[in-house]
């Protein structure tokens, strides 16, 4: 089988591929999502601790 | 082993760091397995050509979609009954990877409904509650989003999906109930109608479909447990270099 008939499977690649293509897609934009949003996090959370830090320095 | 602990943020935080690269690998090795069964091993069906190789993915992301809600309702009983945090908590982790899996049921139903049937969408049975599934998840994300006060944005929550669950035995049984476009059971108690590779293949994937949720959802519910619990002594405590989620 070649690399051509394997992508037009049988003449079906646009429905095959569209739907195997949502699939990879939707999960990977999941995964970048959801690191962007842990990056987020950590990051608000450290400012949180040095806010509090300074805050228990100056006491 | 005392699992009760876990229901803690405090102890399932550390527990769920542990668990998310194993889970990643096992849905990574998976899905790379039952991608090249599907694709490549499993052999046309005689009836729908190999169109039907959209079952591969079809049938993990509509079985995902329901037992996500099914895992929802269930903290959601956790959270109105025993109130622990982790409950409501978890019911936000998993309410984005249900609905990401619901629009790709609906998604590659379409892709597989228009060579199929002739047409991309009918309202049917089957596909009608799906998309209802598809409109409590995002209720519930806008519920929640909505009320301010998180005790009471949680229990709403929680009602919502319990309530909401009344769809999934109607999504499962609607082949059954009711004459639908759709076809009825690939899979049943009985076993099989699916040649044995074609089996392989989706239940393959439908483990690593499962094995992906647990991982995202872990890592959300880790997300969270940060967000709502910054001001407790031990997330103050933490080391944010470290902490990988």
């Amino acid at each position: 089988m070649s690399w051509a008939d394997f992508i037009d499977i049988g003449g079906r690649g646009a429905f095959i591929w569209g739907a195997f293509g949502a699939f990879i897609m939707a999960l990977l934009f999941e995964v970048l999502w959801l690191r962007a949003r842990n990056k987020r996090v950590l990051a608000a959370l450290k400012d949180h601790q040095l806010a509090a830090a300074a805050r228990g320095n100056k006491r | 082993m005392n699992f009760y602990k876990y229901a803690a943020p405090v102890t399932f935080y550390p527990l769920a760091g542990k668990l998310i690269p194993w889970f990643a690998a096992l849905a990574a090795v998976l899905g790379v397995i039952g991608l090249y069964l599907g694709l490549v091993k499993a052999p046309v069906d005689f009836q729908q050509g190999e169109v039907y190789r959209i079952i591969f993915i079809h049938v993990p992301t509509a079985w995902m979609a329901m037992f996500i809600y099914l895992v929802m309702a269930v903290y959601g009983v956790l959270a109105l009954t025993v109130q622990t945090r982790l409950s409501s908590m978890m019911m936000e982790a998993l309410a984005p990877t249900g609905a990401i899996f619901t629009v790709l049921a609906l998604w590659t139903g379409a892709l597989w409904g228009r060579p199929t049937w002739g047409t991309y969408w009918a309202w049917d049975a089957r596909m009608t509650s799906t998309l209802i599934l598809l409109f409590l998840y995002v209720g519930y994300l806008a519920l929640i989003n909505a009320i301010e006060d998180k005790k009471r944005a949680d229990k709403a929550g929680a009602l919502l999906v319990i309530v909401g669950s009344v769809n999934i035995p109607i999504i499962y049984f609607s082949v059954k109930w009711w004459n639908t476009l759709h076809q009825g059971y690939s899979v049943a108690n009985t076993g099989s109608k699916m040649a044995p590779m074609m089996a392989y293949a989706m239940l393959i994937m439908v483990f690593a479909c499962w094995a992906y949720a647990i991982t995202v959802v872990l890592a959300r519910v880790r997300a969270i447990i940060l967000e709502r619990e910054h001001d407790a002594a031990w997330v103050q405590t933490m080391d944010t270099a470290g902490a990988r989620t």
